[in-house]
């Protein structure tokens, strides 16, 4: 939930790194406001009671329930990292996407209506109360305090990016300054506070999806009305081509790391793509790291490919079927 | 956190009790046996179905048939990768959707809304 507010702070906060003076002060203020705003949020609904801070008093509706748990999906690591990350591991970056809105579906169906019909307010407790052992709630908790803290790590690198650049400050203030501000709205209005929070970090996080998407879809737009570009003329190599090895391409060649994020099997990306004799070569080499390492212009160690959940689980299986 | 949440749960602040398990003096809400199983089964059937659609959709599409569905395309998406970037993410959705939907009928069928 925390690094959402990420969301609005990263774009403008680059833009100010290039030395826009305007562009700073703009920032200042817009980012300034929306922490007011979630403060006065965490204000409003200070809770006093055990039952207000962990569900809210159960007075969310459940659009704004559902707004809020969109929120939590758009967080730091899909705003900051999620584009470049699919870009650069290609397909098997498809595995990010899958996987942690897969979960969202287990949840829903596995865990969620059980935890609620059972009137507990943490999977621990529940898993205790259900199989009736002290032993299994321990096991419980330290695997949420396990996950919570490799989450929040991750998070909170994020939000010392963020705030570092912004503030042009080391890294680690940035952390400090984040974890205040967080703090300061969690504490006060627990799960009321934060849902409410998050009804308005989602949609400025939509927005803030919004417009690199427009200005980049108009920016692809002008490039390829420029002489050059032209449409290639070899029929694909349809079962070998993917939109992923023409997008790491477009971000070796163009630098636009959106673009493939964004559109990964336009037109767009596919002209850009498959440009010349070169890289057409490259498409019919066998897929995945081979394909990066062995186009040459950018070589991979493994340990730079992806993780290792990727490289063990994923290409195998991949790779025994096809 | 811990200590807090324990304590409170224990006080009683929630009144779950009328959709857990029905209060056992109005003995109208609580369902029969035969009925509690066969709520039991429907639900689990329901996931069944759905947790085959979601492995079918991610898993399978996504990866383990990726290569042939390829050879297919949605417009000019490949169609494994349309499946792995996006055609799955909208089933998910699809999928909670349908599972709340029919959750709430069952609920209602059985008398066990709240």
């Amino acid at each position: 939930m925390s690094a959402a507010l990420l969301g609005q702070a990263a774009p403008p906060a680059s833009a100010a790194a290039a030395g826009l003076d305007a562009t700073r002060v703009l920032t200042f203020v817009f980012v300034t406001i929306t922490f007011m705003a979630y403060l006065y949020i965490g204000w409003r609904s200070r809770v006093r009671e055990t039952r207000g801070f962990y569900v809210a008093g159960r007075g969310v509706p459940a659009i704004a329930n559902g707004a809020a748990t969109a929120a939590d999906w758009m967080s730091a690591a899909s705003f900051i990292s999620m584009a470049g990350l699919i870009s650069f591991m290609g397909y098997d970056g498809s595995i990010y996407l899958m996987g942690w809105t897969g979960g969202y579906v287990l949840l829903a169906l596995l865990l969620a209506p059980y935890l609620r019909k059972f009137g507990k307010y943490t999977v621990p407790d529940f898993v205790g109360e259900r199989y009736q052992s002290e032993t299994a709630r321990v096991v419980a908790a330290i695997c949420a305090i396990f996950v919570s803290l490799t989450y929040v790590a991750g998070q909170m690198r994020g939000v010392g990016i963020v705030f570092g650049r912004f503030l042009e400050v080391p890294v680690w203030q940035g952390v400090v300054v984040g974890m205040v501000i967080v703090a300061c709205f969690a504490v006060l209005g627990g799960m009321k506070g934060i849902t409410w929070t998050q009804v308005v970090q989602y949609a400025v996080l939509i927005f803030a999806f919004l417009i690199p998407a427009v200005a980049l879809c108009a920016g692809v737009a002008m490039m390829l009305s420029l002489p050059g570009c032209g449409r290639r003329t070899d029929p694909q190599p349809a079962a070998r081509t993917f939109p992923p090895t023409g997008a790491v391409k477009v971000w070796q060649r163009e630098n636009r790391i959106l673009v493939s994020w964004l559109m990964p099997a336009s037109p767009v990306v596919q002209r850009l793509g498959g440009l010349d004799e070169f890289e057409l070569r490259v498409e019919r080499l066998p897929l995945g790291l081979d394909t990066r390492i062995g186009s040459g212009q950018h070589s991979l160690t493994p340990a730079q490919a992806g993780p290792v959940s990727s490289r063990l689980l994923w290409r195998p299986v991949r790779r025994a079927l096809s | 956190m811990a200590c807090g949440e324990r304590v409170s749960s224990r006080n009683g602040l929630f009144d779950f009790s009328e959709f857990a398990v029905a209060p056992s003096n109005s003995t109208e809400r609580r369902p029969a046996a035969a009925d509690h199983k066969a709520y039991w089964r429907a639900n689990l059937r329901l996931i069944a179905v759905l947790l085959a659609i979601w492995a079918v959709v991610s898993f399978g599409f996504g990866i383990l048939l990726v290569e042939r569905l390829n050879t297919l395309s949605i417009g000019r998406v490949p169609l494994g990768f349309w499946f792995a970037q996006q055609g799955s993410i909208y089933v998910f959705v699809i999928l909670i959707f349908v599972y709340a939907w029919r959750m709430d009928r069952l609920d209602k069928k059985f008398k066990v809304d709240e």
